[in-house]
């Protein structure tokens, strides 16, 4: 099995673990990559996760999922926000985002995306 | 006087005669060559024999004359060198259908003769071998999570190295 084989399954699995410890892990290897692809990767595991601590790091956090500096990796994310069956807890994310005291770009990230669910349902 | 000569003797019988000469001096002056096929039917008629066609108005052939016999009688001979064809396809299709059946009775008979194997222990193993990858989602799922994220860590370390490499 290839290495980004094994790494896909990894992450995967870490979407999938129920223990809360499995968040940190994907936000401090995964989200921290200097890789974009597994950047990619990770924050569409965290979102899959559907979870407001897996969320939060993709929507809240300056420079990771949607906030990222790849384009790649924050329309991909944005993507993955898109394609949920069950976006009550992202539009909530999204929500405290927007109110909270995080930087402009975030926020404005944040109603963006926002405003493209809200088309979009 | 001069001796008599083969070669100078005017008589027809000396005379060297070619194929189609021979072929009209055939005992049978009325074998008429139609397209190789000999007409065995005699063509002609004599007086009388038309007078008693004439006669007879319940054979149908009564009124055919001896050029549409002549037809008559290439095609009953064209008709038996189509039998001969016909039959020697017959046979050809019958020799080939029995050819057909005695590779069939040796396929069935070698189907018998054989023996065949299925290799369930090397299925058991490819499947195991498959299912038992450490790097499964599944069995990936039974691990704690700090294992996990040590592999993660170490994994994405040799990605990097192949990315360099």
């Amino acid at each position: 099995m290839k290495t980004i084989n094994r790494i896909d399954n990894i992450i995967e699995a870490l979407c999938k673990h129920e223990d809360p410890k499995s968040i940190s892990i994907l936000e401090e290897i995964g989200t921290n990559s200097e890789i974009d692809e597994i950047r990619e990767k990770t924050a569409q595991a965290l979102i899959r996760k559907n979870t407001p601590e897996s969320l939060r790091v993709v929507v809240s956090c300056s420079g990771k999922g949607i906030n990222d500096m790849s384009a790649r990796v924050a329309m991909s994310a944005i993507n993955e926000i898109l394609g949920l069956n069950d976006k009550t807890e992202v539009l909530k994310v999204l929500e405290e985002t927007m109110n909270s005291e995080e930087k402009t770009e975030v926020k404005d990230t944040a109603r963006s995306v926002k405003a493209l669910i809200t088309y979009s349902m | 006087m001069d001796k008599m000569k083969i070669s100078n003797t005017t008589f027809g019988i000396f005379k060297p005669m070619s194929k189609s000469e021979r072929q009209e001096a055939h005992s049978n002056p009325f074998g008429i060559n139609f397209k190789g096929n000999v007409l065995a039917a005699d063509v002609f008629e004599s007086s009388k024999a038309k007078e008693t066609n004439a006669s007879t108005s319940t054979n149908p052939f009564a009124k055919m004359t001896s050029k549409s016999k002549m037809v008559a009688s290439a095609f009953v001979g064209s008709m038996n060198s189509f039998n001969e064809a016909f039959r020697s396809r017959i046979n050809s299709i019958i020799s080939f259908g029995r050819q057909i059946k005695e590779n069939i009775a040796n396929s069935w008979e070698y189907a018998k003769n054989t023996e065949i194997k299925f290799d369930f222990k090397g299925l058991t193993e490819s499947i195991a071998s498959k299912f038992n990858n450490q790097y499964s989602v599944n069995n990936l799922l039974k691990q704690p999570v700090d294992d996990l994220g040590t592999m993660f860590a170490s994994e994405l370390g040799a990605y990097k190295e192949s990315l360099k490499a």
